[in-house]
């Protein structure tokens, strides 16, 4: 450390957003410049991917958690995190982050059959070269050009997939008798002029050739050649050929679609990828200055339909599996499902065409071990004080009646309520060790805290917003306590914790009017039967877009090695869904508020399981209508075999499940309209404080670990002007 | 408190992503094969390979890659030209505008070269640099920006913003019509840049009546070749 005195950081919340800025903040390259403490409510790290071992240590998520293989400045970090931690592999089974994850390249959608069935569509994703967090090596990977390049090849991959599908090949012959596009093939392959792309549509309409798939296919390739060069054609001639295509394909694929179920779901997607192709197009969103937000005052649905997408296509599972994964329902609603189209845009094309190694990455334990655990330990090692038990009660502004002239307004002092107090003072270790991995636990230790014993028996629940109880209070004050302020909690909790700002500031007030969030519900089971034997055929499988409320689930079977089971468990699968907000929002004191809310999602499941996973797994019922509840592995009577046994539903009781209500566990949205009123971590206008979150404007603006990290990272470079903007990947993004 | 103990966060370069261009200004990644997360050393480590052998020969596979792709472009634009493809089944309207988006794709090249040659001097400073925290470099720096004076007539309430690339300087700009985010509304045809005083361009906007409210945009280019060296956003309305 220098010897002059560090620039005190208070980073509150210690979730993805704040200790992304913890870790910037602290890298050893500063030279102790800064000195940070976290402040976190309860016993744990983690926020909204904060995890805990329960019975038989067993892991308890707040949902199904995923890194996508796009998260290059998540998995940076955390890459350089393990390097950092340098763990022995004799000791701990994850040394190197490789070891904590595991790719899962099986990704599905469920989808209504024309019978009204669900059927689970899965596809298999290639690995792609490279993993994620690798230094980039092309140009830049970003370019609206290459999603469009990289879009029209997908459509000519899936005209194809439609020609196998109804078993004719391609016919060399087909175009090439027209010789309307020989200049793409062979080695004079070059990029054609604007009057020989018409010649070519026209030659392809005048002789019939786009009256086959083949001749489809073929346009496709023409138009994957258009695309890469925009600039060189005007737009009513790429228009033009796309209709011509969307057209033909329509006339040749409907009829096969009647008949074929896989084609139907193939011409799903077609239809989605032209209509995005065609939007891109219409929208002129390669040239324009705004990138893709230029269109995130719309629906996604919407704009696809303004750019041709049929209702069928809308409501396909495709469709309903990208907004699942999304929680895209505004207030909790699937009635409502509302995503901004430009974020929807970026998000799709990154997590499709961007994605290196496996498009999905699982953990191979809870996110707190695989990542804030060894966030924790790094940063220990640093320097970084953690202050657990502390809960923000109020960002206290200076009185704007004191401030100089042309001075900015700027937090004074940050009020805490602490919520126990460690015995003697020391430091709460927040830590278990399991199978040689440090890990979180799903309780806190009460052993160390000052009236443990009771504060355990009152059931004083330290993460709920509506826990008022406390041991005491604390204010840090600005100069002595603290210099600069990260505030990384959820966008849920900013009108608790920062009513002097959003009352005084209007874009603090548009923001938290706007940017909405929305509770999410979440369970997982442990069955004594294996997936195979249950019917479901995909290793790791994870499937989105099925029967609300758990319209996502997860085989997590992987899992099984990490925890304590006398009798190991042969399946693992988790759920989650949206939990729809009540008409009435619940009142501060309302401390029964979780527990109802949390009793609502053990019957949603207990339903669910009933009369829904058959579909997905058909050999889990008994009847048409009743789930095998004795499929369910309960850890008590793990612990004493002798113990009564219930197979009814009120099994499922020995099952994880949870409501993620509190203010702060909310789920961020990107509703149209809603990114303009976002505030940057940039943004200066309280200049000893700036946020971190998925809900600032940090680029990405998505609820997703990605989004908390580049804001964490804008945070920290709003302090201390690293790192660089451009070191932010996907920061500067159409 | 004395204002002169608290500590203030500096003003930051920018605080929004750059949506455009960003092809153009990006910094190099580290190279393949670099430690992971190896991203550029923060303040007071050193740069990014430190050696000048590795400077050198970026530079001078950017400028052959920007030569070649030049070379190709301009056989092309010939081939183009011999076949008089420009007057086959298009009017001067449609053949502007692919000449303007044909010297697009050439300017992608030249800004591409000019950010390599930006790049690598910043890399050859950052080896001689003391450990201090290196400011971040703002995509639309102004340096060398050309001083324009803005005219608006609009019914409406309407904000203007213009980002001009430093090889803007000096140029002859022409802007195309302004579009609106949702192409069903009417582009902002009526504006016009002309030579003004002392060296000064004028920049003149007209915003009818009727125009519906939205965010206009648009590219600036450079008369005498097209080439792109700005954008123009107008918000009207709200």
């Amino acid at each position: 450390m220098s010897e002059a005195k560090p620039i005190e950081v208070a980073v509150v919340g210690g979730g993805c957003a704040g200790i992304s800025a913890a870790f910037e903040l602290t890298r050893p390259e500063h030279r102790g410049k800064y000195h940070v403490t976290v402040y976190q409510q309860g016993w744990r790290l983690g926020g909204k991917g904060a995890s805990g071992r329960g019975p038989a240590d067993r892991i308890e998520e707040h949902g199904f958690h995923v890194w996508l293989g796009f998260y290059e400045n998540a998995f940076r970090l955390l890459r350089e995190c393990y390097a950092e931690l340098r763990r022995d592999p004799r000791e701990c089974p994850f040394a190197d982050w490789r070891d904590a994850f595991v790719p899962a390249p099986f990704v599905g959608v469920a989808d209504h059959s024309p019978d009204g069935a669900w059927q689970s569509w899965m596809a298999h994703f290639p690995p792609v070269g490279g993993l994620p967090g690798d230094p980039l090596t092309v140009d830049n990977p970003f370019s609206v050009s290459s999603y469009l390049v990289r879009t029209a090849s997908l459509l000519r991959t899936l005209l194809l997939a439609c020609q196998a599908r109804q078993g004719t090949r391609p016919d060399p012959q087909a175009a090439g008798e027209s010789g309307s596009t020989d200049w793409l093939r062979g080695e004079g392959r070059r990029a054609p002029s604007a009057s020989e792309i018409t010649e070519a549509i026209a030659r392809l309409l005048k002789y019939g050739v786009l009256a086959t798939i083949a001749g489809v296919i073929e346009a496709a390739r023409l138009l994957e050649t258009v695309v890469g060069a925009l600039a060189r054609y005007p737009e009513n001639i790429v228009l033009r050929l796309l209709d011509a295509i969307r057209t033909n394909a329509h006339r040749q694929i409907d009829i096969l679609a009647e008949q074929d179920e896989e084609i139907r779901r193939l011409w799903n997607v077609i239809e989605i990828v032209l209509a995005g192709l065609r939007g891109m197009i219409r929208f002129g969103l390669a040239y324009d200055p705004r990138g893709f937000d230029v269109i995130d005052e719309y629906d996604c649905l919407e704009w696809l339909r303004l750019n041709g997408a049929s209702e069928r296509a809308l409501n396909s599972g495709f469709v309903r599996g990208l907004r699942g994964l999304a929680f895209a329902y505004e207030d909790g609603d699937f009635q409502q499902p509302r995503l901004a189209a430009g974020v929807a845009l970026r998000g799709t094309l990154r997590m499709f065409f961007t994605y290196r190694g496996a498009l999905f990455w699982k953990m191979r334990a809870g996110m707190g071990d695989v990542v804030f655990a060894p966030y924790y330990e790094v940063l220990k090692r640093r320097g970084v004080s953690f202050k657990f038990f502390h809960r923000l009660a109020n960002v206290r502004l200076a009185d704007a009646t004191r401030l100089a002239s042309g001075e900015r307004p700027y937090v004074e002092a940050l009020d805490f309520d602490v919520q126990a107090q460690v015995n003697d003072g020391r430091e709460y270790q927040p830590l278990v060790e399991i199978h040689g991995l440090p890990c979180w636990p799903a309780k806190p230790d009460y052993g160390q805290l000052v009236d443990g014993e009771r504060l355990e028996r009152e059931g004083w629940d330290f993460e709920s917003f509506w826990e008022r109880r406390k041991a005491g209070a604390k204010t840090l004050r600005v100069v002595n306590d603290f210099d600069f302020v990260v505030l990384a909690v959820g966008i849920g909790a900013i009108p608790h914790v920062c009513r002097e700002i959003v009352a005084r500031d209007s874009r603090w007030r548009a923001m938290v009017d706007h940017v909405k969030s929305v509770a999410t519900q979440a369970f997982q089971v442990w069955m004594g039967e294996g997936m195979e034997e249950l019917g479901w055929d995909y290793p790791l499988g994870s499937i989105s877009g099925f029967t609300p409320p758990f319209d996502t689930m997860a085989d997590m079977r992987h899992l099984i090695p990490q925890e304590s089971w006398p009798t190991k468990p042969r399946a693992i699968a988790y759920f989650c869904g949206v939990l729809p907000d009540p008409m009435t929002p619940p009142g501060d004191a309302e401390t029964d508020y979780p527990r109802r809310r949390r009793d609502e999602v053990r019957r949603n499941a207990i339903h669910f399981l009933n009369r829904d996973i058959g579909h997905l797994w058909p050999k889990a019922r008994r009847g048409p209508a009743e789930f095998r509840w004795e499929l369910l592995v309960d850890p008590a009577e793990q612990k004493s075999p002798g113990r009564d046994s219930q197979h009814d539903e009120s099994r499922f009781e020995s099952q994880f499940y949870t409501a993620n209500v509190n203010p702060s566990d909310r789920y961020t949205l990107a509703l149209p309209g809603s990114a303009r009123h976002r505030i940057s971590p940039l943004d200066n206008t309280y200049d000893n404080l700036t946020i971190a979150g998925d809900w600032t404007d940090c680029g990405y603006n998505s609820g997703c670990v990605e989004a908390a990290v580049m804001s964490g990272r804008l945070a920290a470079h709003a302090l201390s002007q690293f790192p660089p903007h451009e070191d932010i990947i996907g920061y500067d993004h159409p | 408190m004395s204002l002169g103990e608290r500590l203030r966060r500096s003003d930051p370069v920018r605080t929004a992503p750059i949506r455009t261009f960003s092809t153009t200004l990006r910094r190099p990644e580290s190279p393949e094969g670099a430690e992971p997360g190896g991203a550029t050393k923060p303040p007071g480590g050193r740069a990014r390979d430190g050696s000048w052998s590795d400077v050198v020969a970026e530079g001078v596979d950017l400028a052959y890659r920007v030569i070649e792709e030049e070379i190709r472009l301009g056989q092309q634009a010939a081939e183009q030209l011999n076949r008089r493809s420009y007057a086959m089944g298009s009017d001067m309207v449609e053949a502007g505008e692919r000449l303007v988006r044909y010297s697009a794709d050439l300017w992608i090249s030249w800004l591409e070269f000019a950010g390599s040659l930006a790049r690598n001097a910043d890399s050859l400073r950052n080896l001689s640099r003391p450990p201090e925290p290196e400011p971040a470099r703002s995509a639309d720096a102004t340096a060398g920006a050309t001083a324009v004076s803005i005219a608006i007539t609009s019914p409406q309430p309407a904000r203007v913003t213009l980002h001009l690339h430093p090889t803007a300087e000096g140029c002859s700009l022409a802007v195309r019509d302004l579009k609106a985010g949702d192409p069903g509304k009417p582009a902002l045809t009526d504006v016009l840049f002309t030579p003004g005083a002392g060296g000064m361009m004028d920049l003149q906007i007209r915003v009818p009546q009727e125009q519906p409210p939205d965010l206009y945009a648009g590219l600036v280019v450079d008369q005498r070749t097209g080439q792109p060296v700005g954008t123009l956003s107008v918000q009207v309305g709200e």
